[in-house]
């Protein structure tokens, strides 16, 4: 069993901000794990994703837990739309057989995640 | 509860050999088809011209009639004997055309060879047994056109995805699969067990494009008019040239048979397709000579909240233009694919008015300030997903196609 717990309460961190938390594991059968920062897309498009930046356990066993730490980039910034979304998430997987673990969060410069089709629509200056 | 890693999914490249295995079902047919139908007749015909004359006499003739579901078809039943080195054989080859031909000419073959008729043959000095009464190719449109239609299809479904695929290079995010085929480093940067002391934010080249366009810039329009008028002719050239081809061969050959009503029926969407295209080839030869817009903004990257100044000129036939719109649109794309068809579905989730004037002075010149919200999305392109910015000059010209142009530029994060 995987879980993954952010430091942080709010799960919604500003670019340039610390991501960090702790992956913990428990009767795990494997011989490597590795903690991901990642984002990907869901909705009606086929579904794009990135590996971002990659944590790997130094010292694997059968159960243990270790800290991780990364830095939130700049972009894409999470957002949700009529088509699409895009969420950002650590995830924690052991090998060889892939079991993993997912925790989601958001990247925004304001402090909510951009909702598509909410903007205000500003006058232009004449 | 475990669940599926979302980073270890492998990416669409099973879509473009899907792609391609669909392809070269429809290429190898048609291929197929032509070699049976045009080609192998055609090599025969050269091949059999050291074949030796004989005198022969017509055994069997009729036109074959074939009934099934698909129609009536017709075919010339010719049958011969003769002899060679004093031994007698026989054949029922007329020529070398395996195809069923139009009622009509299979009348005026079996009304020029009719039964009891001496006559002279070619036979294949190394094989005997094969003989033929004539040795002319006899040309069909439907041999050559038909199987054209099944080469073309297929080498379109194989190389259109390679080509959409190149026309992607400005992407800004990749995907996991392009990330890790390049330098390994910038991937492990925050790899505590490594190196806990350098944890600096992944450089990103959508930032590099950001720092690119952020100066003064004259936009250029995202499609080329010339370009629309010159692809749309091809398309058109090209579909009514095998639509009119095709019902060339009906009206003289027929399908299998006489002049038939039903494949006529069947070709009127077809031909309705062409017209349709024929008269888009005017409309965007006309659009050709619209007046041209020039834009210009006082950056090409503009910050979510921040403004920009843009301007516009027209010049040409500004006098034609009654009325212009000039708006920012935001807009979201989805791409996906179902079955064999890759769908884009597009929502414009912002849109930002910055001029509608109707005063000649105004259209031909004029410039706005205009700010991008705080709370929306920046600039953002992956392989299948998009967010993308542009500004849309409308131009209302009476009784002509309209002005519409789109001139893309970046919002920074």
């Amino acid at each position: 069993m995987i879980t993954i717990e952010l430091d942080k309460s709010e799960a919604i961190f500003s670019p340039a901000e610390t991501i960090s938390g702790t992956v913990s594991w428990s009767e795990a059968e494997g011989t490597s794990m590795e903690a991901r920062l990642i984002w990907y897309t869901v909705g009606k498009g086929d579904q794009d994703f990135e590996l971002i930046a990659v944590h790997k356990v130094a010292a694997f066993d059968s159960s243990g837990s270790e800290r991780f730490e990364f830095i939130a980039p700049s972009r894409p910034q999470s957002f949700s739309g009529k088509l699409i979304s895009l969420q950002w998430a650590i995830e924690a997987i052991i090998f060889p057989d892939k079991s993993a673990q997912r925790a989601e969060f958001a990247i925004s410069k304001t402090d909510r995640e951009v909702v598509l089709g909410s903007s205000p629509e500003p006058e232009s200056a004449n | 509860m475990n669940i599926e890693p979302i980073s270890e999914k492998s990416k669409q490249g099973c879509g473009i050999v899907g792609m391609t295995i669909f392809g070269s079902i429809f290429l190898f047919t048609g291929l197929a088809f032509l070699w049976m139908t045009a080609l192998k007749p055609l090599v025969r015909t050269n091949s059999s011209s050291d074949w030796v004359e004989a005198p022969c006499t017509i055994t069997f003739s009729e036109v074959d009639v074939n009934n099934d579901g698909d129609g009536t078809t017709y075919r010339p039943k010719v049958e011969f004997k003769y002899v060679v080195e004093g031994k007698n054989h026989e054949s029922d080859a007329f020529d070398f055309t395996s195809l069923n031909r139009s009622k009509k000419r299979c009348r005026e073959i079996v009304e020029a060879n009719p039964i009891g008729l001496q006559t002279s043959c070619f036979y294949d000095p190394e094989k005997h047994d094969d003989a033929v009464i004539e040795r002319n190719y006899d040309f069909s449109w439907f041999a050559c056109l038909f199987p054209m239609v099944f080469v073309l299809v297929g080498l379109g479904i194989i190389l259109g995805p390679i080509f959409f695929k190149g026309s992607k290079s400005n992407a800004i995010s990749g995907s996991a699969k392009a990330h890790l085929a390049g330098p390994k480093s910038g991937l492990a940067m925050s790899s505590l067990t490594a190196d806990n002391s350098t944890l600096s934010p992944p450089s990103h080249p959508g930032d590099i494009e950001d720092k690119m366009r952020d100066e003064p810039q004259k936009l250029k329009p995202s499609q080329k008019r010339l370009t629309n008028f010159l692809v749309t002719l091809g398309v058109a050239i090209f579909w009514n040239g095998i639509v009119s081809a095709i019902i060339y061969g009906i009206a003289t050959e027929g399908i299998g048979g006489g002049l038939e009503v039903l494949p006529f029926l069947f070709m009127i969407p077809f031909a309705l397709v062409g017209l349709v295209l024929a008269g888009s080839v005017f409309y965007t030869l006309a659009a050709v000579f619209n007046p041209t817009v020039e834009l210009a903004l006082s950056s090409g990257a503009i910050g979510r909240g921040e403004s920009v100044d843009v301007a516009w000129q027209l010049s040409g036939r500004t006098s034609s233009v009654k009325s212009l719109k000039v708006t920012i649109e935001g807009e979201e794309s989805a791409t996906y694919r179902r079955g064999t068809d890759s769908i884009t579905d597009k929502n414009i989730f912002c849109t930002i008015p910055i001029a509608d004037v109707s005063d000649s002075q105004d259209i031909e010149f004029g410039s706005e300030t205009v700010t991008i919200p705080v709370d929306t999305m920046h600039t953002f392109a992956a392989n299948r997903n998009k967010i993308s910015w542009k500004i849309v000059v409308h131009g209302v010209i009476p009784f002509w196609p309209d002005i519409k142009e789109n001139y893309e530029f970046r919002v920074k994060p």
